[in-house]
């Protein structure tokens, strides 16, 4: 054969074998299209009867018994897909039919699937069903090798709405695989009143980080109950930055019981971030104790807390607002600085004016 | 016969809503976003109208803030639709004009009986 022909032989060889492939994708593809358009006509069978179901004030899925096994795995995909949007009877029935069908078995063991995709989707699901049960199957997520596969635990964890997840949402703020805190705290905010307790507990927890956490998601709360634990973090607590968050937290509590160790944050020799969360705290308890103590706080030789003062007073409403209009006339110390409030405050409204004029205008 | 406005950028709570108020023998029609639902308000001037908070285009308070304004729906009642994490929101949506609201994920039976409440008032 001379070398032409070999050419040749080769050329038509490829051809061939690009056009096999070329078949063999057509082929591949229009199954894959064919066999997702019957899905989604059986998906649009069964939808209506299970929403009808699911939204009836006495749910029964009983009639999925007479289901063939391929509509029952429609019907397992769109009751997951339906579980994080109802509460009440419509979801115990939905959840019901998934433990009895198995589904919520299968889904525990997928979170020790070798692939990372399939544990997280697990574990996303069990967080949409809320069954306390499955909770420790998401709990060990939380130490997963896959930084992804963590994330979304904890996201899931905050669902169960059960005082155990705190605990272990807590415990994944530090060590080597820890959860970032934004996630955390997202997460303790998802849980409910149900997690005061807990929180409680965490303020004695040896990190300094988790007590942090424990006490801001305490004021977000407004956990009451535990103004005096929250005092004691103020005074006592060795970290800084759980003292300001503290300052913060009890601000939000609007607790008057707040005021007096708030104050004694700004007469002593604190350091500035902590007397400016204070003096802020103090402006959100609000009360007359609380404008008096403003007032001297505004002679601070920090500039930084006198304005936060100021910042404070302004926010306290009409009270605050007439104070510091009144004092800027004066002849006093902190006049100047409330002449400084009061021109910016003109300046901010004189450009709101011109802005609405220019609005209307055009 | 009642009709019902249900706008919501989230289908199945679209569609599980529509059945809900269906199921009670409402006329539903359904919007995907802010923008969508208040044209359809001031088009239809249904009965009822069930508004997600958060949307795109136009969040659930400000179309019950246009709605409020204009004098043509100013009064059609306003259920409100919020997620549990934006309760804080229901301050605002009542000071917007709405007259009650529901947590999602939602109960279809305290759906009814919000909706009976309001169109009882």
């Amino acid at each position: 054969m001379t070398a032409g022909g070999i050419l040749v032989a080769a050329l038509l060889t490829m051809a061939v074998i690009l056009l096999g492939l070329t078949f063999a994708a057509m082929v591949r593809r229009t199954s894959r299209d064919l066999l997702a358009s019957l899905r989604n006509k059986r998906e649009a069978r069964i939808r209506p009867m299970l929403l009808s179901v699911v939204t009836d004030d006495e749910p029964d899925l009983s009639f999925l018994r007479t289901f063939s096994k391929k509509d029952l795995r429609i019907v397992e995909s769109l009751i997951w897909g339906l579980l994080s949007k109802v509460r009440g009877s419509s979801k115990q029935v939905l959840v019901k039919w998934l433990v009895e069908s198995g589904a919520i078995g299968r889904v525990c063991e997928q979170t020790k699937s070798r692939s990372r995709v399939k544990r997280a989707r697990s574990v996303e699901l069990l967080g949409s069903s809320g069954i306390a049960e499955t909770a420790s199957f998401v709990a060990d997520c939380l130490h997963d090798s896959d930084k992804e596969v963590r994330s979304v635990a904890a996201r899931a964890l905050g669902k169960f709405s059960e005082k155990e997840a705190v605990v272990h949402l807590l415990s994944a703020l530090t060590g080597p695989k820890a959860i970032p805190r934004s996630i955390i705290s997202m997460s303790l905010l998802h849980v409910g009143p149900q997690a005061i307790e807990p929180l409680m507990d965490g303020l004695l927890n040896r990190s300094a980080l988790v007590r942090s956490v424990c006490v801001d998601m305490l004021g977000i709360y407004g956990a009451v109950k535990a103004t005096d634990r929250l005092i004691g973090c103020l005074q006592l607590d060795p970290s800084m930055k759980v003292r300001v968050s503290a300052a913060g937290a009890l601000g939000r509590l609007g607790s008057p019981k707040g005021v007096e160790p708030l104050v004694r944050c700004i007469t002593v020799n604190a350091p500035r971030k902590l007397r400016v969360a204070a003096v802020a705290s103090i402006g959100q308890i609000g009360g007359k104790q609380a404008i008096s103590w403003l007032n001297s706080a505004m002679l601070d030789v920090d500039s930084v807390v006198s304005a936060a003062a100021v910042e404070a007073l302004s926010k306290m409403g009409d009270e605050g607002c007439i104070i510091l209009t009144e004092l800027s006339t004066m002849d006093l110390p902190q006049s100047l600085i409330a002449n400084q409030w009061l021109s910016r405050r003109e300046i901010n409204l004189s450009s709101r004016k011109r802005s609405s004029r220019e609005m209307a205008g055009a | 016969m009642v009709n019902v406005l249900v706008v919501d950028d989230d289908p199945d709570i679209r569609e599980l809503v529509a059945f809900k108020l269906t199921q009670m023998g409402h006329t539903v029609t359904t919007e995907n976003d802010g923008e969508g639902g208040l044209a359809a308000a001031i088009q239809e001037k249904p009965d009822l109208i069930l508004l997600d908070v958060m949307m795109p285009k136009l969040t659930g308070i400000e179309v019950c803030q246009r709605l409020r304004d204009d004098p043509k729906t100013s009064g059609v009642p306003v259920i409100l639709i919020t997620a549990k994490a934006q309760e804080v929101d229901v301050e605002r949506g009542f000071a917007a004009g709405a007259d009650d609201y529901i947590v999602k994920p939602f109960s279809p039976r305290e759906l009814a009986s919000r909706v009976e409440a309001v169109l009882g008032r």
